[in-house]
């Protein structure tokens, strides 16, 4: 039960946090409560923001929700609030009972609220300025166009969750998937100790050189500030190219235009 | 890329437009204007998806037949829609009479917010991680003909996820890049915020309208404050209404910022009017949305359940229940489903 509502805690204070939307909710609440005199309205923009305020915080719904959904999403239940009707109703039913001047002046007033007591989402704290179609990192871009398609790789972290967005006919030896490899001392398999091989800062080409050949990369992309322990030419592997901020190896015995995808038809 | 995105608003529109005026001939419901029809027939096009992709990813077909399949028979509901010209004609009269009264402080400070909102995503880019599974399926579609048979992170052949199975929402932006011809990732990332977007908003205009039928002036101030709270939420990921500025491609954030709206207009509409049509209408968003999100599954009966059993103790008219619980039926199934798949 305690774990229950520490989840809700945390979630509810993730969703909220940094902002005055949830008190200007409540607000709207009670004054959709006060005036509204249609039992319908008060109800749906009323009471059921309320009731289901009730099912996030009510251990009984709360614990079916998180057993049927997981408890890494249950702020998702706080989905079923829909702000953006009970706020600006609460706002319009004020506004309806003035008129003229006074009217447009409240509404840039309640706007001025919102403003102030939101946070700016379009902003440069979560977006950047794209510099491609595809809206991915401009080094990825950079890599992928130095790389031929069709071709199975190993590569860096900061590439592998966008490489195939830009070419999907890469495939790869590890991605995303390969991050729970980051917590634990001792891997088993090829594909995850190449992967731990090739975190380090310093790579040791006599671990990652077989391990690369044996699962049939033909391609290696790292960063420029990794440095090698030993030589890639000794398992097979030569300079391809360089971006501004990495390096890519080629299997010797690739041949321009090869098809070389691990899985795929 | 502008060609490729008035292309694609010109399909999307034009064909859920004449989808949604073909279905609302059959459920009965005259008279609603331009914006519902866009949006019952996207309702429409999601609900018919699901039914159609299940069977057919569960079947291990091809993209390509899917994309034939879909194609055709959204093709027939938007010939369907075009036989209903005395409807769209009544609609478009109705529009041009009172256009002049939508003129209002409110209603141009909205189109002004939604316009700078579209230009400032349209020039830049939130990198979602999420995207390297979810646009990756799609990718993997059009490039293998594959419809979830392969691990879209690395693009392995493996069995599916069974979380996901029921909710393959990315195939229906892979079936646009497909008719478009540009890869997913530009589809979901510089296409689909343009429809995602002003669909978001159009439902949000028809809650207004619906709230203040006749004055004009409040349903765009009412527009304006929505589209405002979209703009300046608590700044936090997990809020629904964020995500329809910073991932408007991903299912979870159309479900938060188009479905759920949606939903509420139609259990509005419904409870207030209790017409069978509206019922229906609901049933068909709330199929819709299991496309969208798993968590559509759950959700949907929740927000539908809910509102009516609270409205009923008020009403006190039990066939409000039945026919929600009626409307919930495609939900409640795909939910049991989803249960015995993840079991």
């Amino acid at each position: 039960m305690l774990e229950f509502f520490e989840t809700a805690k945390t979630d509810f204070l993730a969703t909220f946090e940094g902002a005055w939307i949830f008190p200007i909710l409540l607000a709207a609440i009670i004054w959709i409560l006060i005036r509204e005199k249609d039992w319908l309205r008060k109800i749906l923009f009323g009471i059921l923001p309320l009731a289901f305020l009730f099912l996030y915080w009510c251990p009984l719904s709360g614990l079916l929700f998180i057993r049927l959904l997981g408890d890494e999403v249950y702020w998702r239940v706080l989905w079923l609030i829909l702000l953006a009707v009970t706020i600006p109703y609460a706002g319009c039913l004020l506004l309806k009972s003035l008129t003229g001047i006074r009217r447009q002046a409240a509404f840039l007033g309640l706007l001025a609220v919102l403003a102030l007591g939101g946070k700016q989402v379009l902003s440069t704290e979560w977006f950047e300025a794209s510099t491609n179609v595809y809206k991915i990192p401009q080094y990825v871009v950079d890599v992928c166009d130095l790389l031929p398609g069709n071709i199975h790789a190993a590569m860096s972290n900061r590439l592998t969750p966008y490489v195939r967005l830009y070419d999907p006919t890469i495939t790869l030896e590890y991605a995303r998937n390969a991050l729970s490899f980051n917590g634990m001392e001792e891997v088993h398999g090829p594909t995850a100790n190449l992967y731990k091989a090739v975190q380090k800062d310093e790579i040791d080409v006599d671990v990652a050189g077989p391990l690369a050949r044996q699962q049939g990369c033909t391609f290696l992309v790292f960063s420029l500030s990794r440095t090698y322990k030993g030589d890639w030419a000794d398992y097979g592997y030569r300079e391809y190219g360089t971006t501004s901020e990495f390096r890519i190896f080629v299997d010797e015995n690739y041949e321009e235009g090869q098809d070389t995808r691990k899985w795929e038809e | 890329m502008r060609l490729e995105i008035l292309l694609t608003a010109v399909l999307f529109f034009g064909g859920t437009f004449l989808s949604g005026y073909a279905l609302r001939r059959l459920l009965k419901l005259k008279n609603e204007g331009f914006l519902f029809s866009i949006v019952s027939g996207t309702m429409l096009w999601w609900a018919l998806m699901e039914l159609i992709l299940v069977p057919m990813t569960m079947m291990h077909a091809s993209f390509q037949s899917f994309v034939w399949l879909y194609s055709l028979i959204v093709f027939g509901l938007s010939v369907l829609g075009l036989f209903c010209r005395r409807d769209i004609l009544e609609d478009g009269k109705a529009a041009v009479r009172d256009g002049r009264q939508y003129l209002t402080l409110g209603h141009l400070a909205a189109l002004a917010l939604i316009c700078y909102q579209l230009y400032f995503i349209h020039h830049h880019m939130y990198l979602e991680w999420d995207d390297t599974y979810y646009v990756n399926l799609a990718n993997e579609a059009v490039y293998s003909n594959q419809i979830y048979w392969v691990y879209p992170e690395t693009g392995s052949f493996a069995d599916f996820d069974k979380r996901y199975v029921l909710s393959l929402w990315p195939i229906f932006y892979a079936w646009l890049s497909k008719l478009i011809g540009v890869i997913p990732t530009v589809m979901a990332h510089t296409i689909l915020p343009w429809l995602i977007i002003p669909l978001a908003y159009m439902i949000y205009a028809l809650i207004g309208k619906r709230l203040f039928p006749k004055d004009s002036q409040i349903q765009g101030m009412f527009l304006a404050m929505a589209v405002f709270l979209h703009l300046f939420m608590s700044g936090q990921h997990t809020s629904g209404l964020t995500f329809l500025s910073i991932t408007p491609w991903v299912g979870k954030g159309v479900l938060a910022a188009v479905l759920l709206p949606m939903l509420f207009y139609m259990v509005f509409r419904a409870i207030e009017k209790g017409s069978p049509g509206d019922w229906i209408l609901m049933g068909i968003t709330g199929l819709g949305g299991c496309l969208l999100s798993s968590m559509g599954i759950m959700l949907i009966p929740v927000f539908i359940g809910t509102s009516v059993l609270l409205t009923t103790l008020r009403k006190r008219r039990v066939m409000d229940i039945v026919c929600g619980l009626a409307a919930c039926a495609p939900c409640l199934i795909l939910g049991i489903y989803y249960i015995y798949l993840i079991h």
